[in-house]
């Protein structure tokens, strides 16, 4: 079959694997609407780096997206915007004192759409609120890079991190736990709701950064997710087994 | 990165000396007693140092005459002196590929090259001459060779001018013939012969199966030089014992029976043209083991008129002395005596006032002076008792006994080798201490290197009260020695009059009720007292002057000299008086000033005249005025200085005109008046002798307290002690003037002090104590406290929290203390001492071995002069060691057993486990260097702390596969470099727990340093590998490494990018990984493993770039990260095996990098190196030389003639004066 031919799978493959890196490319426009744009010749440019570089693929664009100095930029643009979205929010309550009717319309503006999907919205703002603040925590922090690229992963794209299946399985079991609990009354129930989801993700840190150790101190996973002892690491003969510690 | 390189401490080490009356000098002493003998002077090279000293028979000390940088191998020195001569020139043979006939001028102080030969390529090679060297005794003709084939010699002789000619070289090749040994015949006014041991190769390298090799002979060649012919012919060779080794001179024409001694493995034989061998064995320690040879290392000849005799050192430190019982030409008896045992040397040299210098090989060098020559009956090996049985000949024993015919009288310290070297202040001073762990074997010690100048205190005394001043005076200008110490107290003054013992009197007439301003000897013969109301003038007669201040003011500030006193009133007054004639103190002027004064100074009167001209006033006003004192223009301003804060004390410095001489260069007469300021600051500037214009302000911050300042004598010249928070004292050495600190604690006063007992010393108060000590070894850089180790220190580390020590020593071929005990209890009952309780107790706790009261037993020395008793070659012995650096004592010594050698050390805090810090010591058993490197095994110990800290305790021992040469902490874990390998343990119950490994390191790791989640490891042969370590995947990779293969000695970790290394042929240099590169791996998820999976040139696949490079000369074994001056920037210790230590400092500005490479540059050009190697190809003798800027070349710039400086200036657009500055400003940066 030849590869230029007009029936060769292969082209259609290719076809299928860049409609999927597409889909899979906006990911992160949820928060930022337009954080990267198509030139003209198929490549994508980044628009949160102040230097604006080119990439030749959607692979590339989101590995660039998980690099430092990307992170940084975002960071940095975010918080320009927080600071002129505060900005904004001051001016207007310094103007609300002249004029009520201007302030109460900004409110309606939001207050519609809330109504019509309260529970989806507040869920999206709160997980909206902990990735930002995730993602500040990690900057501040800073331990080492590889332990914050493993978590960093796995709180953006869920999807390439499969050592963190539990962790995610949590998130969202307790996300719908969330809906449930705080129906009706989510005035009351947002600071409670902060708390846990801050718990939860204490609770997640916590158990990577568990297995983290572990695997430092020489265990392997197979296929099962099943831990087992590599052959070239010695251990102690009261060494912890996570299987059992982690189940 | 631009580097500033300077050497702090020149080499210490001494690869050969030699021994000449280089200045050409008659001898005060011998002038008048009858035979013209001039004096002598050593001559030490010091791998790329030459060193002229000179032993001062009065004092008993060596001093250092001059110390010059040649920037290039010295390998070989020779004296010789043309006939009819009284100056002898130096030969050096070094690595330049010429040779280089220097001659002293003690007039300049400086060697002066006579001729330069170029002969062959640049570099130590083996088949390039300049490592042998020997010189005919007439001075007629000198010999060159190399290790192989090549010799050449020149003619020596002198023009109408009777100055020095060299003619072109004469050959006397052979292909395949090493060189082991060459000498020159002393054979009176024949052809110069010169004797070389050789040994032909041609054969056993043509034979493949080894026969011709085990068959080779050694043979001893005679080279006649003809000098009516002007040829060189190799007149005789003889075969010759195997095992010669060291060829030396024996007197002849008419003196001696000429020919030469051949040193062999074991004996010494007599050879000459035509001679019968004569030979007699080397007598032979009693401990040494049969298998062991005896080598003589280092040969000195003594002549006199009428008698001659060698005094010959074996490997183990043993002297003997060698006669020659001879009849004419014919020598019928050899007699090796033996003469006393020092620390072995690389040369000695008798001299002929009676004293031998002997240069260490290790550790730090002596001056004997002669008891006896040993005439005295001791155990003898001649020739004419030699007794050959089946067994070969029949040895002489002996036991090494107590110094009998020499005796020490001075040490010269020497670092070398620096073995492992920290910087660290550990005892909370103002400046941090190098801590080196120096030497080898039982002359091992652990030394405290602090910057500044010792100083040995000769008294203290506790005072009554805190005094606030001290002054000494003489009675009559022309005493020798001070007859009073003044002490004032807040209101009180006391005397102390200076004699055998130093007592209170009460007759001298001072007003004691009073405290004083100022004592001073006026005029010829008065006294002077000024306090707070008058100043009191004490005639020689006994009669007083008194002189009341007017109404109710007091004296502030005195300033005065011999003839003039000004003094300052409360309130702003200057009153001026000036001594007349009749020894009578008369008010000459008065003026007043704006406000109260801050400090005067007179300066001191000039040579011949009556006055001085110049009064400084300092103000609070920040401003420091010059007054004249001439009569027409009495207390009128001159000029006018301001300051940066308020002077506190004032002190003019008077330097006198010098044409060089003997420690002193050209420098026209001087006066600089220096300011002590109130924010820690000396100011100092030049004042004009004729218009007292200021010019030329220098400034350095010496400490926290106003520095006050004070005259003092020091080498007989004036110098300048500053009292800050700690003191200073500036002094003019070998012509630079010099500004350095002194070790001892905070003074309130001093003065200058001199009596029957110590010429030159100092007085001063501290506290309530009065102190009286003299200030040694001026001129160098750091002082010393040595701490005497067991045996080579190969590592040691800091313990943080306790400041404790652990240092790891370990030696082959020796025995354990206990064996050594039970051997010398053995020996002792042997020689049936009784035991007096003098026989060591066995307190494991001593740090060496040195048994002080062993000396006096006769059978008990001390290890550090005699040595180690030899075991096996295959035995290792090794100890860990707690050190308190503060009270210098061992708290904790665990002796190895099993053969187990220390080899590596660090600290390391395992996480969450329950022990806290513990120390790690990496060891090999068992291991072997030839034929083949074999070892039984390798462990790692961990050791628990207890006792606070002070002693330790095994928790257990890991076997590895290979030596553990490096170890570090790393994230709560420990990283070792088992050979090839790098491994990451964790704490285990019974052993460490293998986590992690990599093993795609080439050779052996030597060194690990970590900073975040990066890894540095610096291999044997293959310089830095960068690694990383990811948890995740619990693996380590290496990401980055070095394209250049660098043998590395020593590496310190400079930023997140960049090590700095040393490899092992001298040189110096900084890797770093290119920022792109570095933000790549940081920002690549995979941390660089997709990369690293690929690789590149057989190593991983981003490579360090080479940012600088220099070659030092000399094998650096440590680099250190620190800063030697309080509030300074870093910079780059290293240290060197042969015991000097230097810093690189990074530049900060551009500006300063321009001036420097300039300045080096005219320095290359206008100021070649002595031994005739260029500059620029010797820091390049490896590898480019790369952004570093030679400090030692430019800090030869102040010893280049003026008009040369003053032309380099020019080319500068600077003056003479700035380059100086800037020189200085460059080295008070660094320390």
């Amino acid at each position: 079959m030849s590869a230029f031919g007009g029936d060769s799978w292969a082209r259609d493959a290719q076809q299928r694997k860049r409609r999927l890196d597409d889909l899979m490319l906006p990911s992160s426009s949820s928060s930022m609407p337009d954080s990267f744009r198509r030139l003209p010749n198929g490549k994508l440019a980044c628009l949160v780096c102040p230097h604006r570089p080119v990439l030749d693929s959607p692979l590339m664009l989101s590995m660039h997206n998980k690099g430092a100095r990307h992170i940084a930029a975002e960071s940095r643009l975010r918080e320009k915007e927080l600071a002129k979205k505060h900005e904004i929010n001051k001016r207007l309550a310094l103007s609300s004192d002249a004029s009520h009717l201007n302030s109460g319309s900004l409110h309606t503006s939001i207050r519609p759409t809330m109504k019509e999907k309260p529970l989806i919205e507040e869920t999206r703002r709160a997980i909206l609120e902990a990735q930002s603040s995730r993602f500040s925590d990690f900057n501040g922090e800073k331990v080492s890079h590889d332990l914050k690229l493993m978590t960093s992963t796995s709180s953006s794209d869920p999807h390439v991190a499969p050592a963190d299946i539990p962790t995610e399985k949590l998130t969202g079991n307790t996300g719908l736990k969330l809906c449930n609990s705080s129906k009706g009354e989510f005035c009351a129930g947002n600071q409670i709701q902060g708390k846990l989801l801050s718990d939860w993700q204490t609770e997640a840190r916590k158990r990577q950064e568990q297995e983290l150790q572990f695997t430092a101190s020489g265990w392997k996973r197979d296929g099962h997710g099943r831990w087992y002892r590599d052959e070239n690491v010695e251990f102690d003969s009261d060494e912890d087994d996570p299987n059992i510690c982690l189940c | 990165m631009y580097l500033y390189s300077l050497t702090l401490q020149r080499a210490t080490g001494a690869v050969c000396a030699v021994i000449g009356s280089f200045s050409g000098r008659d001898t005060k002493k011998s002038a008048a007693s009858g035979p013209a003998a001039s004096t002598q002077e050593i001559a030490v090279a010091r791998g790329s140092t030459l060193d002229l000293l000179r032993p001062d028979p009065e004092t008993g000390r060596l001093r250092t005459l001059l110390s010059v940088d040649v920037f290039g191998a010295i390998r070989s020195l020779a004296q010789f002196r043309l006939t009819g001569a009284n100056k002898d020139y130096l030969v050096v043979g070094s690595d330049s590929g010429r040779l280089v006939i220097l001659e002293y001028s003690p007039d300049r102080n400086r060697f002066d090259k006579v001729h330069q030969e170029t002969f062959g390529k640049s570099g130590c090679r083996r088949i390039v001459p300049g490592q042998l060297l020997a010189v005919d005794p007439k001075g007629r003709a000198l010999c060159i060779a190399a290790l192989e084939k090549q010799k050449l010699v020149y003619v020596l002789n002198r023009d109408a001018a009777a100055r020095l000619t060299i003619s072109s070289p004469l050959e006397a090749h052979k292909s395949n013939t090493l060189t082991f040994s060459l000498t020159a015949l002393d054979c009176g006014f024949d052809n110069p012969v010169f004797a070389a041991i050789e040994l032909e190769y041609a054969e056993s390298d043509r034979d493949p199966t080894g026969q011709a090799a085990n068959q080779a002979q050694k043979i001893l060649t005679f080279y006649e030089l003809d000098l009516g012919l002007n040829h060189v012919s190799r007149k005789a060779s003889e075969p010759i014992d195997n095992g010669a080794n060291l060829l030396v001179t024996v007197p002849g024409g008419g003196d001696g029976p000429s020919g030469v001694l051949v040193c062999c493995d074991n004996f010494v034989l007599y050879r000459n043209q035509g001679h019968p061998e004569v030979r007699a064995v080397i007598p032979r320690r009693a401990d040494l083991p049969a298998e062991r040879g005896v080598l003589i290392v280092a040969a000195a000849t003594h002549r006199q008129k009428t008698l001659f005799f060698f005094l010959l050192q074996t490997e183990y430190g043993d002297i003997f002395k060698v006669d020659l019982e001879h009849n004419g030409d014919t020598v019928s008896e050899l007699r090796i005596k033996y003469f006393d045992t020092v620390p072995v040397t690389s040369a000695i040299c008798v001299l002929r006032s009676g004293f031998l210098f002997a240069a260490s090989e290790f550790g730090n060098h002596a001056l004997y002076q002669f008891r006896d020559i040993g005439r005295d009956a001791d155990i003898e090996s001649s020739s004419a008792t030699l007794m050959e049985t089946e067994e070969g000949f029949q040895p002489v024993f002996f036991q090494p006994r107590a110094l009998k015919n020499l005796m020490r009288i001075d040490d010269i310290e020497s670092l070398m080798p620096v073995m492992d070297m920290r910087i660290a202040n550990l005892f909370d001073e103002e400046t941090p201490q190098l801590f080196t762990a120096c030497g080898r074997g039982p002359r091992s010690t652990l030394r405290i290197l602090r910057p500044g100048l010792a100083i040995s205190e000769m008294a203290r005394s506790m005072l009554p009260a805190e005094p606030i001043a001290v002054w000494t005076v003489k009675k009559n200008i022309n005493d020798m020695f001070d007859a009073y110490i003044v002490v004032s107290f807040a209101n009180v003054t006391l005397v102390l009059s200076i004699g055998e013992t130093i007592e209170e009197v009460s007759d001298s007439q001072f007003l004691d009720t009073t405290h004083s301003l100022a004592v001073t000897l006026l005029g010829e013969d008065s006294l002077m007292q000024v306090h707070p109301n008058g100043i009191r003038h004490i005639r020689e007669d006994g009669r007083v002057n008194e002189w009341r201040t007017p109404g109710k003011k007091t004296i502030t500030k005195v300033g005065s000299n011999r003839l003039q006193v000004v003094i300052a009133l409360s309130g702003g007054e200057l009153i001026y008086f000036e001594m007349d004639m009749t020894g009578q103190l008369m008010e000459v002027e008065k003026q007043d000033m704006s406000g109260d004064v801050a400090c005067l100074a007179i300066a001191p009167v000039p040579e011949g005249r009556q006055r001085s001209r110049f009064l400084a006033v300092g103000s609070y006003d920040n401003t420091i005025r010059i007054l004249s004192l001439d009569p027409d223009d009495c207390l009128q301003p001159l000029s006018v200085q301001s300051v940066s804060s308020a002077p506190e004390s004032l002190l003019f410095l008077e330097v006198q005109a010098s044409v060089g001489g003997e420690d002193g260069a050209d420098y026209p007469a001087n006066l600089f008046l220096n300011a002590g300021l109130q924010n820690g600051v000396l100011f100092r500037t030049n004042v004009d002798m004729v218009t007292g214009q200021l010019s030329d302000t220098r400034s350095r911050f010496l400490g926290l307290r106003p520095p006050k300042l004070f005259p003092c004598i020091v080498s007989h010249r004036q110098a300048m002690l500053c009292l800050s928070s700690r003191p200073w004292l500036g002094y003019i050495h070998q012509g630079h003037f010099l500004l350095t600190p002194l070790s001892c604690d905070t003074l309130e006063s001093a003065a200058s002090f001199s009596s029957d007992q110590c010429s030159e010393g100092v007085v001063a108060v501290a506290g309530d104590a009065l102190r009286i000590f003299t200030i040694e070894r001026l001129g160098e850089t750091f002082n010393e406290t040595a701490i005497p180790l067991r045996y080579t220190p190969r590592k040691f580390v800091i313990l943080p929290k306790k400041k404790y020590i652990a240092v790891i020593e370990s030696d082959k071929g020796a025995f354990s203390a206990e064996e050594r005990e039970a051997a010398k209890k053995e020996c002792l009952e042997a020689s049936g001492a009784a035991e007096n309780g003098n026989a060591n107790n066995g307190d494991p706790m001593e740090n060496g071995d040195g048994q002080e009261d062993g000396a006096e037993d006769g059978s008990m020395f001390p290890d550090e002069q005699y040595g180690y008793p030899k075991a096996e070659s295959e035995r290792w012995v090794s100890c860990i060691r707690i050190l308190d650096p503060r009270s210098r004592d061992t708290t904790c010594l665990l002796e190895l057993q099993d053969n187990e050698a220390a080899v590596s050390i660090c600290t390391v805090n395992f996480h969450d486990k329950e022990h806290g810090t513990l120390l790690a010591v990496g060891t090999a058993k068992g291991l072997q260097f030839w034929p083949k490197r074999t070892l039984a095994g390798g462990f790692i110990h961990i050791y628990k702390f207890v006792e606070e800290g002070r002693s330790l305790e095994l928790l257990h021992k890991t076997q590895v596969e290979e030596v553990p040469l490096a170890m570090c902490q790393f994230q709560g874990r420990l990283l070792a470099g088992v050979g090839s390998v790098l491994r990451l343990y964790d704490l285990g119950k019974r052993k460490l727990l293998r986590k992690c490994e990599n093993k795609l390191f080439p050779k052996t790791i030597v060194s690990i340093h970590t900073y975040r989640d990066r890894i540095y490891v610096g291999d044997m042969q293959e310089s830095f590998h960068y690694c990383k370590y990811r948890r995740d995947e619990n693996q380590l990779y290496i990401f980055a490494d070095d394209s250049v293969p660098r043998w590395l000695t020593a590496a310190q970790h400079i930023d997140f990018d960049t090590m700095a290394g040393a490899d092992k042929f001298g040189n110096i240099y900084f890797a770093r990984l290119p920022q792109d590169i570095s933000d790549e791996i940081e920002e690549d998820p995979t941390g660089g493993k997709i990369k690293w999976e690929q690789g590149k040139l057989n190593g991983a696949p981003n490579k360090v770039e080479e940012i600088v490079q220099f070659h030092v000369g000399d094998v650096v074994t440590s680099l250190q990260k620190a800063s030697l001056i309080p509030g300074g920037g870093e910079c780059l210790i290293y240290g060197t095996v042969m015991g000097s230590v230097g810093a690189l400092l990074a530049f900060t500005s551009r500006e300063d990098v321009d001036f420097f490479s300039h300045l080096e540059m005219h320095l290359r050009q206008e100021h070649p190196p002595l031994c005739g190697r260029d500059h620029m190809a010797y820091r390049s003798a490896y590898f480019p030389v790369k952004d570093v800027i030679d400090g030692d070349l430019c800090e030869q710039y102040p010893s280049l003639p003026a008009d040369m400086q003053r032309k380099i200036a020019d080319e500068l657009d600077r003056t003479p004066g700035e380059i100086l500055k800037k020189l200085e400003d460059i080295r008070n940066k660094i320390i």
